[in-house]
This record gives structure tokens, C-alpha cells and sequence, in this order.
């Protein structure tokens, strides 16, 4: 990935997603696990059914690329993954999510134990009014309230490092999260959530705030957390879809407005020969 | 030609020629100026305001005594005279035609009288023969002094000034200036403004020489230290808020220790916790009314319920205090109806702190598994405290400057014991002041302006602890 996305023409996309999946190794055979899955899901604002029936896994440690023209649902499809929806009032959800296979929509299932399995990066960074080093710690001590703080330190150290942003603020640790560029504060958030060990991360346009420079580092960096975690990416960016992800799902807002899957693929065969027209004319810029 | 004078003109109007944009610009300089008016007519009502304050906290005094000096010091009996000097007395004091009908009425003039007639001569002619031979107070020796204070003043006020500072301790200068208010109740009989003092101050002095010939006069400021820390007394000259101060400051202190986390706790709930439901836009539309009812209610509301119907909760008795008031006006009574007042307050600006905390913080912390109490406790409060001690600081100033509901609640206008706890009767200052205001006589205008300032300093004070606090906050953020 030496290629710039301001380099990249459109035309060139299925190209490159090939480069890019061949380098990865994806085999169509290799044997894939299910993480997380949207079974028949439907959701519902009030009466407004905001997605229909949309079925999709998220194969455990690789990345997913949820993609699609604005409005389609693919941000409320997002935020079920971890039942941010249930802070919306007037929601509810027809069908089921598993998270290795528990329904995380079960009546006995805590909205609040589901998000420590399942975090989320967000479109804007959003680093709390805290200081660097407590916008990290502030997750973990949530699960270890005693933990020492030798070992919190260095727990804090090492999310930030996997989040490669430990050399950018290891010596302003008492500054204000809130005082650092753009793309470190993404960063930071991401270390922020990967400190408290999710399972699976869902990932809301996470470059769209953020210049090329810093989405670059972003991308590779969420090549280096696929290693550990399943990551689930909504962008608008064709290019991020096909550079970073193995797995791709195109949405599309029906005549009703609701959000529905229209094909769901390895991202390679996405890109380069989807079954679908909507999705070729999509990926290929010719509209949407 | 005829293309440029279309619509869009290919040469471009020449700059500084077009009408539009001066016109539009003069309607934005009258826009600006009078907003800017409006600033400086706030700001001279404010100056003016001041000025009329200060000017009577100080100014030149003339004092007079209400008590003649000579009716209370011990006098020479007539007998132990000579006769040169009574005959010097009695050519003084006797009325000159009174003189004149002497050898008429008693067969002589005084010039041959006996010694036993000139006294009864001196007895009978005039008006208060014992003080012809009165010694003045400065003649006097210091136990002479300290018995013409005991011989004046009640035993129980003599033993209270004794044990303040025994006698034998005091000056000379000391037991005179005791004498002169305790007992001859030495009292400013004229005023002049303190502007007028200081800049036209020989026409001041002048006009004293002319009409207040004996008087003493001198500079005097109105809010002094003995003015902030004496107890209250009926005497302008000597009087202090000591205790309508104590009980300004504990009332205060008293109303945020119960509307404060009453109110927070109340705004974060409807924010963060009620959801949307009929009920609560009811309530929420009622804490806005409330806020805007007249406080004089509150009073009659803190009446009825505080003072009246929870008076032996109020008054203390019921916690088995010692010596309970009477009734429940007390500290406690007016900090819960002063509570009432202030809580609308507190309550809508919490929450328009709160709601000014963007949603994406408390995003942030729910995706990390936080609990909505721990996203609440941890991101949403400390961002929106700042916002919230305005709310604060308002209701502060508001309860410390309120008096009318005091008045129905019961805060007495004049008291001398300091206030003890939340079961104490009390003043507060607004409270003196509007008494004071009432009263006829110049020296009370004074005495009100001057704890006007003291007021307005505590009401300063508070805030300028809220603001610094809330400065903090936002630079720990």
C-alpha cells in the first residue's frame, strides 16, 4: 500500500482492490468463522422501518466494508452491532444479531456487557474532556476499578502503542486529549477502545474528518488490528473499501427508505465482478 | 454600448460609486450605533447608581448632644461659694430686668445682699440653678467619670462596658467619648453628601461656624470597620450589621447547601434520564413559569408552610434544641423558601449545561461499555460544571439580594444576638437596608447606603469564588 488515495483514479479501482486482496492472501476457500451476524435484521425508528431485512457476517478477524449511497442505512446498521441504536428512544429491532452465536438482542443480554465485546470508532473524533492518558485509562479502570497503577500504565502505554500514536503523545500524557491533531485524536479513540480488549470493532467513517495523510496511517493501522480484532467499516471511500477490507457489503435505500443488503462478497470479487448491477455502477463512480 | 447597461455589466461599477452599498452601510453604522447606545446608557444608569451610593457613605457631620453635659455632671453646692462669686453667678444668670426689680421687690440690689439671700435670689430667678455650678466633663477626674456613667446607664449596660474593658483600664479620652454616647447620646444633627465635602469643603465649614457655633464637626465615613463588626443598636452613629451580615452569609450558605444539589440533581435527571413524556414537558414547561414568579409569593408560600405549618421542625424544637424560638422564623425557615426561589434557576441553567455537552462524548463513553450513570458521572458533569455554576452564581446573588419574601418569612428588622445556627431568628442585610431606607432622618440613608456597599462587596465576593471555581473547571477540562 505505497499508493496514496489522491494517486488512485476510479477507473483503476478494480485493479488495485486485487493487488490489495491477492497480497493478503484471501483465499475464496479458506475456511471463514462467523463473528458477528445480522440475521434478517430490521429496524425501526417509531414506525419508519430504517433497514429491511438485512442478512451479513462478519467473518472474525478480517475486515468488513459496509458501503453505500448516503441515507442507506449504513450507520444504523452499524450502531445495532453494539446496541447504540437502544440510546435513540423509540427504536426496537425485528430479527437477530448473533455475536458468536448469542443473540446480543436477548432479553437477558445487557446493552452495556454487548459494547465491551463489540466497540465503535466514530465518524468525528471525539477524545473526552480528559487528559491523553485518561482517555484511555478511563475504559480499563471501568473493568478493573483497583487495577495498580504500574499496571495501568502500562496497559495505557500499549494501546497506545497498538494504535500507533504512543510516539505522538508519550510525552504530552497530561495534556488535554482534545489538543491534538485530528488524526492523532482518531487514533487516540481507537486506542481507546482497543485498551479495554473488544472482540470485534465497528468503525463509522473513521477518515472521513481526517486528511489523506492521516487516513494512510489509519488504514495501515487497521491492518495491523485485524491481526487481533474483526473490524466492521462503514466509508463512502471506494478506494479505503477496496484497499483495507476482505470482505465488502453493498446497501442500498429501497423505494420505502429503508436500508437493505444488496450483495454481500469478498471485497476482490466486489470490486472486480459483482453480480449485481447497482453495485458495479456504485463502485465504479458511475453513480451514487 | 448597449451591453454594459444590461443586467450584468461587463465593466464593473466603479468602486465607491455605488449607492447600494453606501446605503446599505449607513443602515449598518445606525444599526451599530445604537446598539452602542444602548451599552452606554446601561453603563451610566450603572455609574450613576454607584455614584448616588457612594456619595452618602462619607461626608462632613455635625454633632450635637441630646442630653445637656451639664444636667448629669456633679455640681458645687451654692453654699460652699463665696459670696463674691455668687454675686458673680447671679449677675450672670438673673434676668437683667429681673435684676433691675430687685430693690424694689426685695429691698436691695444684689450688690448688698447676704450670702442666704443671694442663693435663694439665684434659686428662685432661674431657670436650672443646679447647673450654674456644674463642672464641665473635662474637669472632671477619671473615678468622677466612671460615676457619672454608673449614675446614668443602667447597672446591666455598666457591668457589660466594664467587662468589655474594665473602667480603671480605660483613658481618660476614652471614658469621655463613653459618656458622650452612652449617656449624652452624641448624635449627628447635620449631614453633607460626600461630593459636596470633599470639593467645597471650606463653604461646608463656614456654614457650620455660622450656624453650629458650639457643635463639634468633623469628616466622618459612614461604613467603617467598628460600622461592619459593632452590634446592631438604634443609633446611626454607633450602630453595625455585624449580625445582619452573620446572617446574610449563613442564610446564603444555608439556601445553596439545599437548592444546590437539589436543583443539579433535579436538572440532570430531566436532561439526562426523564426521556420525553408528556408529564415532562408539563414540568419542564412549570420550572420556567416558576422561574419567573414574583418572589413575593415564595414569601407567603415560606409562610405557610415553613414558618406555620412546619414550625416545629423550623423553630428547632422538634430536634430538642435548647431555648427554641418561639415560631419558625428562623435561618432554616427562609433558606428553604429562598431554596424554593432560586431552585427554577439552577435547575434550567444544569440543564442547558448539560445539553450544550456534545452527544459524541457520551457516545464514546457508552461504546466503551460505561454504564449510562458512569457516562453521566464522568464525561457529561465535568464538561457541563462550568455552565452549571453560572446557575449557581445567579441563584446566589438572587437569595442574597432578595427581601421581599424575608419580610413575609419573618426576618426581624431589629436584632442584637449574632445568629447562632439554622434555628436562630435573624436579619439580613437587604433587610436592614430596606428598615433603614424607611426610617426618617439622614443618618439612616447613610447607614443604608453604606451596607449597600457591604452588600454589594459580599455579592462580589461569591461570585468572584464561583467564577474562579468555575475558571478552574475549564482549565482541567
Amino acid at each position: 500500500m505505497t499508493e496514496t488515495p489522491s494517486t488512485v483514479a476510479v477507473p483503476s479501482i478494480k485493479a488495485f482492490a486485487k493487488t490489495v486482496a491477492s497480497a493478503d492472501g484471501i483465499a475464496p476457500s479458506e475456511a471463514l468463522e462467523n463473528k458477528l451476524l445480522a440475521d434478517k435484521l430490521s429496524m425501526f425508528y417509531g414506525n419508519f422501518r430504517a433497514l429491511a431485512e438485512v442478512t451479513f457476517p462478519a467473518y472474525d478477524k478480517k475486515i468488513t466494508a459496509i458501503i453505500g449511497p448516503s441515507g442507506c442505512g449504513k450507520s444504523t446498521l452499524l450502531r445495532s452491532f453494539n446496541r447504540m441504536n437502544d440510546t435513540v428512544p423509540g427504536t426496537h429491532i425485528e430479527g437477530r444479531i448473533t455475536l458468536d452465536g448469542e443473540d446480543i438482542y436477548a432479553p437477558d443480554v445487557d446493552a452495556v456487557a454487548v459494547r465491551r465485546r463489540v466497540g465503535m470508532v466514530f465518524q468525528k473524533p471525539n477524545p473526552f474532556a480528559k487528559s491523553i492518558y485518561d482517555n484511555i485509562a478511563f475504559g480499563i479502570k471501568l473493568y478493573n476499578p483497583r487495577m495498580p497503577k504500574t499496571e495501568l500504565d502500562g496497559r495505557v502505554e500499549a494501546a497506545l502503542k497498538s494504535a500507533s500514536v504512543w510516539d505522538d503523545v508519550k510525552d504530552k500524557m497530561k495534556q488535554p486529549g482534545t489538543a491534538l491533531s485530528g488524526g492523532q485524536q482518531q487514533r487516540l479513540c481507537i486506542a481507546r477502545t482497543i485498551a479495554v480488549a473488544p472482540e470485534v470493532i465497528l468503525m463509522d467513517e473513521p477518515c472521513s474528518a481526517l486528511d489523506p495523510v492521516s487516513t494512510l496511517k489509519i488504514e495501515e493501522l487497521m491492518t495491523e488490528l485485524k491481526k487481533e480484532f474483526t473490524i466492521l467499516i462503514v466509508t463512502h471511500n471506494m478506494q479505503q473499501a477496496a484497499r483495507v477490507s476482505d470482505f465488502t457489503a453493498m446497501m442500498m435505500m429501497r423505494p420505502d427508505r429503508a436500508g437493505e443488503m444488496v450483495e454481500f462478497d469478498e471485497t476482490e470479487t466486489i470490486f472486480t465482478k459483482p453480480k449485481v448491477k447497482f453495485t458495479e455502477d456504485y463502485v465504479t463512480g458511475r453513480f451514487g | 454600448m448597449a451591453a454594459t447597461t444590461t443586467s450584468i455589466p461587463a465593466q464593473p461599477i466603479e468602486i465607491g460609486a455605488d449607492p447600494s452599498v453606501r446605503r446599505r452601510q449607513r443602515i449598518a453604522g445606525f444599526g451599530r450605533a445604537g446598539l452602542f447606545l444602548s451599552l452606554i446608557i446601561a453603563i451610566i444608569a450603572l455609574i450613576v447608581l454607584l455614584l448616588d451610593i457612594t456619595n452618602k457613605i462619607g461626608g462632613m457631620v455635625v454633632y450635637g448632644y441630646k442630653i445637656d453635659p451639664l444636667t448629669i455632671v456633679p455640681s458645687i453646692p451654692l453654699e460652699e461659694l463665696t459670696e463674691p462669686e455668687l454675686l458673680q453667678i447671679a449677675k450672670d444668670n438673673v434676668p437683667p430686668d429681673r435684676q433691675a426689680a430687685m430693690p424694689e421687690e426685695m429691698g436691695m440690689p444684689l450688690d448688698e445682699m447676704s450670702k442666704d439671700d443671694l442663693i435663694n435670689t439665684i434659686y428662685n430667678e432661674t431657670p436650672n440653678p443646679d447647673t450654674l455650678t456644674a463642672r464641665p466633663l473635662e474637669t472632671l477626674a477619671d473615678q468622677e467619670l466612671v460615676a457619672v456613667l454608673d449614675n446614668n446607664i443602667t447597672d446591666a449596660r455598666f457591668n457589660q462596658l466594664n467587662s468589655e474593658q474594665p473602667f480603671e483600664t480605660r483613658s481618660r479620652e476614652e471614658l469621655i467619648e463613653l459618656i458622650e454616647s452612652e449617656v449624652l447620646l452624641e448624635s449627628v444633627v447635620k449631614t453633607w453628601p460626600l461630593f459636596e465635602s470633599l470639593f467645597s469643603r471650606p463653604a461646608i465649614e463656614e456654614q457650620i461656624r455660622r450656624d453650629f457655633p458650639d457643635s463639634d464637626s468633623e469628616f466622618r465615613w459612614w461604613l467603617t470597620p467598628q460600622f461592619i463588626l459593632n452590634d446592631l443598636t438604634t443609633r446611626p452613629e454607633t450602630t453595625g450589621i455585624r449580625t445582619a451580615i452573620l446572617g446574610s452569609i449563613l442564610m446564603v450558605m444555608t439556601t445553596i447547601a439545599i437548592a444546590v444539589p437539589v436543583g443539579v440533581a433535579a436538572g440532570i435527571y430531566l436532561e439526562e434520564f426523564a426521556g420525553k413524556s408528556r408529564l415532562n414537558s408539563i414540568i419542564q414547561t412549570n420550572i420556567y413559569n416558576l422561574s419567573g414568579v414574583p418572589s413575593i409569593l415564595y414569601g407567603m408560600l415560606g409562610l405557610a408552610i415553613f414558618v406555620r405549618a412546619l414550625g416545629a421542625l423550623t423553630s428547632g424544637a422538634a430536634f430538642g434544641i435548647p431555648d427554641p424560638p418561639p415560631n419558625g422564623r428562623t435561618i432554616i425557615s427562609a433558606s428553604l423558601t429562598m431554596a424554593l426561589l432560586i431552585l427554577p434557576l439552577i435547575i434550567i441553567n444544569t440543564q442547558e449545561a448539560i445539553k450544550a455537552v456534545p452527544q459524541s462524548l457520551r457516545d464514546g463513553s457508552l461504546a466503551l461499555g460505561a454504564t449510562k450513570w458512569q457516562t453521566v458521572w464522568n464525561h457529561v458533569l465535568p464538561v457541563a460544571a462550568p455552565g452549571m455554576l453560572t446557575g449557581i452564581i445567579l441563584g446566589t446573588a438572587r437569595a442574597i439580594g432578595e427581601t421581599a419574601p424575608l419580610i413575609v418569612v419573618g426576618a426581624a428588622a431589629y436584632i442584637t444576638s449574632d445568629p447562632r445556627g439554622p434555628f436562630s431568628s435573624f436579619t439580613v442585610l437587604p433587610m436592614q437596608i430596606y428598615s433603614w431606607a424607611s426610617l426618617p432622618g439622614e443618618t439612616f440613608r447613610n447607614i443604608a447606603a453604606a451596607a449597600i456597599v457591604v452588600l454589594l462587596v459580599i455579592v462580589i465576593l461569591f461570585n468572584l469564588t464561583a467564577i474562579i471555581l468555575r475558571n478552574r473547571l475549564r482549565k482541567s477540562l
